[in-house]
């Protein structure tokens, strides 16, 4: 029986941790944070090991029947380990830098509370069997980060909290409109919103298209408004009100990520690739991929402050996850799943860097960023090669991501996705190679903003530094060792094999 | 001796090629002034290893890993070493110029100097790196790190004319990257031909995937510009002017004689020359934009160039002049694929021949500047070698260079272009006599 108590288990250990770090008392950070960390190294060991069964056709499946049709179900499968190995390393890396970042702050439990139970959400979304247990831990996702966004109290994040709110439960209501439709016009028994290929739309008569054609549409909305897509993509730039730890969950791996995964797993768990390109959704989806691709780019280039750049970056890097899930064939989807990975290790790396100049220096603005280089040297390499990587510059993971949605858009015969994802680079040059040069080649203008950490034996606090460090490895490693049987290159390999060929 | 055979065939090649980058990581701010040897050691693994190769019959070498990156390939090519040797010479003389002006205190008030150091290394590790790799995702890789660790050169003196090019260089080279990039995957997709094995194609699979392509002609076009920017393409030179004289004096000699030879070697590895690739013909337009650019850079770069004011200038402009021949020659040989083993060799001579005589006339700007008196009328006079060299008056290696190519082209069908290649040596007189004159006097 444990075969099926794995993902209760797994998903278990965030939310029990969330419980506990709420009825601790403030005062007794010591424990909270033991009790933190234990949890999120043993989640990454039940992953491994569940990882690990995945590779040898292991099954893990919870089922629980709510109503007739609507179970709710908690399924490993190849393509929910690879979300949910990232989402549980990347917890430890962010709850280590988050609880160096917090040092003697306020409401310390509250946040990591929320903090986890907003990990627990992700693992739910990647452990989701059918759409409705996905779109309950989806809503579940939005009002567990919605206390991080707020968490300053201060008025503008208390703006931007209710900017977020306003479109992330716009988005969860259009979704439960769709799930809704779904259950109730196309799928009364819930095998075809089940994610593993029980039922084929393909069978449906096709009188029905043309209701699939906009079910299929409502969904990419309700999941869109997390994924960023443009135009719905107004919270993310506001949200980054957030303390630095929070902006990095949310844009390497919780929100954003969700949307993203959740797009994914409509393609080609409920849709399946193959009818969707029959059904003419995927090309539609694309070109509004490849605009936010593009725009969200434009946008970054016009910030000022380095964490709004980010946060453009991140509507743009995104949506190739969206475009890689659209190319018809396995080398279009290993490149937009594989980039699942690699930009949440990569941008978390970046928004870690950015926590570590405003923590460090009080450096805020892109302008003050002049010889930062010299006085942080290991954040402004973990920088650089974010930045290098997100450009597209062998061999960091990006790279990997470019190259296969390049042949893949070609094999699929799209090849003007080519043009974008080079007009995409170049702008990401446009608007990181400043800040590159800014970090190595011009001098120190005077003191620094508001130097509150001094330099010691390192530049900074070592748990500020080395969770940076350690994303910044993982984004070579990944690049680097990409043809390695255990790399993330690999397991999108894998996930695709076992999508084209049942 | 049978040791040195062994280590010859054992050495594994990303040793030599890492060994600057792990220098690269030792330069450290407060010491680089006295870490100038790191310079002239960096290329000694590579050449050491270039020339046992050589002197043991040129034996097939080459390094497999197949789980690194997307499958990495590196090889000794029989027709890119001699490419290969003379940019590890030109790195080290280089190094060496650099070690002594750090030692004897020239340009010891220069700030910098241990980024200098670590850009020069990185430069260095994709330079030599990038005529080893034989698969598209490394060779990618090093050609990158070459090209953005040498802004890191161009912009060394930080004065307002530095950073101008700096500028320039980088968009330039964004935008060449990006022409490449879009070339090699799209020949990557045609290469692998739709297959599920999800690896980087070898960098010769290319040529032929091109030529068998519909899209070939464009797939070229691509390369033949991406590469081009970094080869100094008339249209696409415009850093090069800019870059090669704000460059401190032995950057300039490497960044001129040796990293502009990146490009030509992008050419000659991907593009589709050759006798078997009869269907290259289909893509007649590529070649004859070639020679047509080659044209306007082996005059138009003279014209330039012999009114600009400063010797490096003139190098500069003359290196634009040279590849504008080498152009010529590449596109000849695209266009009459028979012929191309024979203009191969003539391209890789007049390659050799170019750099290293560039990087002496590079170098002698540097050396006329310290010099005074007799020692300095010396070494002009001295200069005159490479500079006739270049030129290619008889018993010269540029007269062997050229006769190599002119008596491939005197059998074609070629009409004017062998009167227009022959007077080419007017061009580079005219630059030569300029270059000269600038610096008669101190």
């Amino acid at each position: 029986m444990t075969n099926a108590l794995m993902p209760i288990y797994v998903l278990a250990t965030s939310l029990i941790a969330a419980l506990v770090i709420f009825t601790l008392p403030e005062r007794f950070h010591k424990v909270r944070t033991t009790f933190n960390l234990s949890a999120a190294v043993l989640k990454i060991v039940l992953v491994g090991v569940m990882a690990v069964g995945i590779a040898n056709q292991l099954d893990y499946e919870f089922r629980y029947e709510l109503l007739p049709g609507i179970d709710f179900i908690l399924r490993a499968d190849a393509l929910s380990m690879l979300f949910a190995a990232l989402s549980s390393v990347l917890w430890l890396c962010t709850t280590l830098y988050a609880i160096g970042y917090l040092e003697d702050a306020p409401n310390r439990s509250r946040f990591f509370g929320f903090f986890s139970l907003c990990v627990a959400s992700t693992m739910g979304i990647s452990l989701a069997g059918n759409l409705f247990t996905f779109l309950i831990f989806f809503e579940l996702l939005t009002l567990s980060t919605y206390p991080l966004v707020v968490h300053r109290g201060t008025e503008k994040s208390l703006t931007a909290g209710r900017t977020y709110l306003r479109y992330t439960l716009g988005g969860g209501a259009i979704l439960l409109i769709g799930v809704a439709l779904m259950y109730g016009l196309v799928d009364q028994t819930g095998t075809i919103t089940d994610f593993a290929q029980t039922g084929s739309m393909a069978e449906l008569p096709a009188e029905q298209h043309v209701l699939l054609f906009v079910l299929f549409f409502v969904l990419i909305i309700g999941l869109g408004v997390k994924a960023a897509l443009v135009p719905l993509h107004g919270w993310l730039p506001i949200a980054m009100v957030a303390p630095a730890p929070v902006s990095a969950l949310l844009h390497a791996v919780a929100v954003v990520k969700a949307g993203a995964f959740g797009i994914v797993r409509v393609i080609y768990d409920i849709y399946e690739i193959e009818f969707a390109w029959q059904l003419g959704v995927l090309l539609p989806l694309a070109i509004w991929a490849s605009i936010t691709i593009i725009w969200g780019s434009l946008m970054a280039l016009r910030q000022h402050e380095v964490k709004k750049r980010l946060a453009y970056s991140t509507v743009s890097q995104v949506s190739y996850i969206a475009l890689g899930a659209c190319l018809f064939g396995p080398i279009g989807t290993i490149g937009g799943i594989v980039h699942l990975l690699h930009q949440g290790i990569m941008k978390v790396t970046l928004f870690f860097c950015a926590g570590n100049y405003a923590e460090t220096l009080g450096i805020h603005k892109i302008s003050e960023l002049d010889g930062a280089g010299r006085r942080m040297p290991l954040t402004s390499i973990a920088f650089t090669l974010g930045a290098f990587g997100m450009i597209g510059v062998p061999p960091l993971a990006g790279f990997i991501s470019k190259w296969y949605l390049g042949i893949g858009a070609l094999d699929a015969g799209m090849g003007w996705v080519i043009g974008v994802l080079i007009a995409s680079s170049m702008l990401n040059a446009a608007y990181f190679l400043p800040i590159l040069y800014r970090l190595w080649f011009k001098p120190v203008q005077g003191p620094w903003p508001d130097e509150h950490i001094l330099a010691g034996r390192f530049e900074t606090i070592g748990l500020l530094l080395w969770p940076t460090v350690a994303t910044a490895v993982f984004s070579v490693a990944a690049g680097l060792f990409a043809a390695h049987m255990f790399s993330p290159l690999s397991w999108a390999s894998l996930i695709t094999y076992r999508e084209y060929l049942p | 001796m049978s040791l040195l055979m062994y280590l010859v065939h054992t050495t594994p090649i990303p040793l030599l090629v890492l060994f600057p980058l792990l220098l690269a990581l030792c330069v450290r701010a407060d010491t680089a002034r006295r870490r100038g040897w790191m310079l002239i050691i960096a290329p000694l693994p590579m050449l050491l290893g270039v020339l046992f190769w050589y002197c043991y019959g040129q034996p097939e070498t080459f390094t497999e890993v197949p789980w690194l990156m997307l499958g990495l390939h590196w090889r000794f090519d029989t027709v890119l070493t001699p490419i290969l040797l003379m940019s590890t010479v030109l790195w080290f003389a280089a190094g060496l110029y650099v070690w002594y002006s750090l030692r004897s205190g020239t340009g010891a008030d220069e700030p910098h100097i241990g980024r200098y150091l670590r850009c020069w290394l990185l430069t260095l590790t994709g330079n030599l790196g990038l005529l080893v790799a034989a698969d598209i995702a490394s060779f990618y890789t090093l050609f990158a790190l070459m090209t953005f660790a040498a802004y890191g050169l161009v912009i060394h003196d930080q004065t307002k004319r530095a950073l101008f090019a700096g500028k320039i260089y980088i968009i330039m080279a964004v935008l060449g990257e990006g022409l490449l990039f879009s070339g090699l995957i799209w020949g990557a997709a045609q290469a692998a031909g739709g297959a599920l094995t999800p690896v980087a194609p070898l960098i010769h699979e290319l040529p032929l995937a091109i030529a068998n392509s519909d899209y070939g002609m464009y797939i070229a076009l691509l390369l033949f510009l991406g590469f081009g920017v970094k080869a100094g393409l008339a249209g696409l030179h415009w850093w090069l002017p800019l870059a090669h004289p704000v460059a401190p004096t032995p950057a300039s000699a490497v960044l001129s004689g040796a990293m502009i030879k990146a490009g030509l070697v992008g050419w000659l590895l991907t593009l589709p020359l050759g006798g078997d690739l009869e269907s290259a013909a289909n893509m007649e337009l590529v070649p004859t934009i070639a020679v047509l650019l080659g044209l306007i850079g082996a005059y138009g770069a003279a014209v330039l160039g012999v009114f600009s004011k400063k010797a490096k200038t003139v190098l500069a402009y003359s290196s634009v002049s040279q590849m504008g021949m080498i152009t010529m020659m590449v596109g000849t040989g695209w266009l009459y694929p028979h012929a191309w083993p024979a203009i191969l060799a003539a391209v890789i001579a007049f390659a050799v021949h170019h750099g290293l005589n560039k990087g002496l006339l590079f170098f002698g700007v540097g050396w006329l500047k310290a010099l005074h008196g007799r020692a300095r009328w010396v070494v002009l006079v001295l200069l005159l070698i490479p500079a006739l060299n270049l030129i290619g008056v008889p018993f010269t290696s540029g007269e062997y260079a050229k006769d190599l190519f002119k008596d491939v082209i005197s059998g074609l069908p070629v009409g004017l272009f062998y009167a227009l290649f022959t007077y080419g040596a007017l061009a580079t007189t005219a630059l030569m006599i300029r270059y000269f004159y600038l610096q008669r006097r101190p």
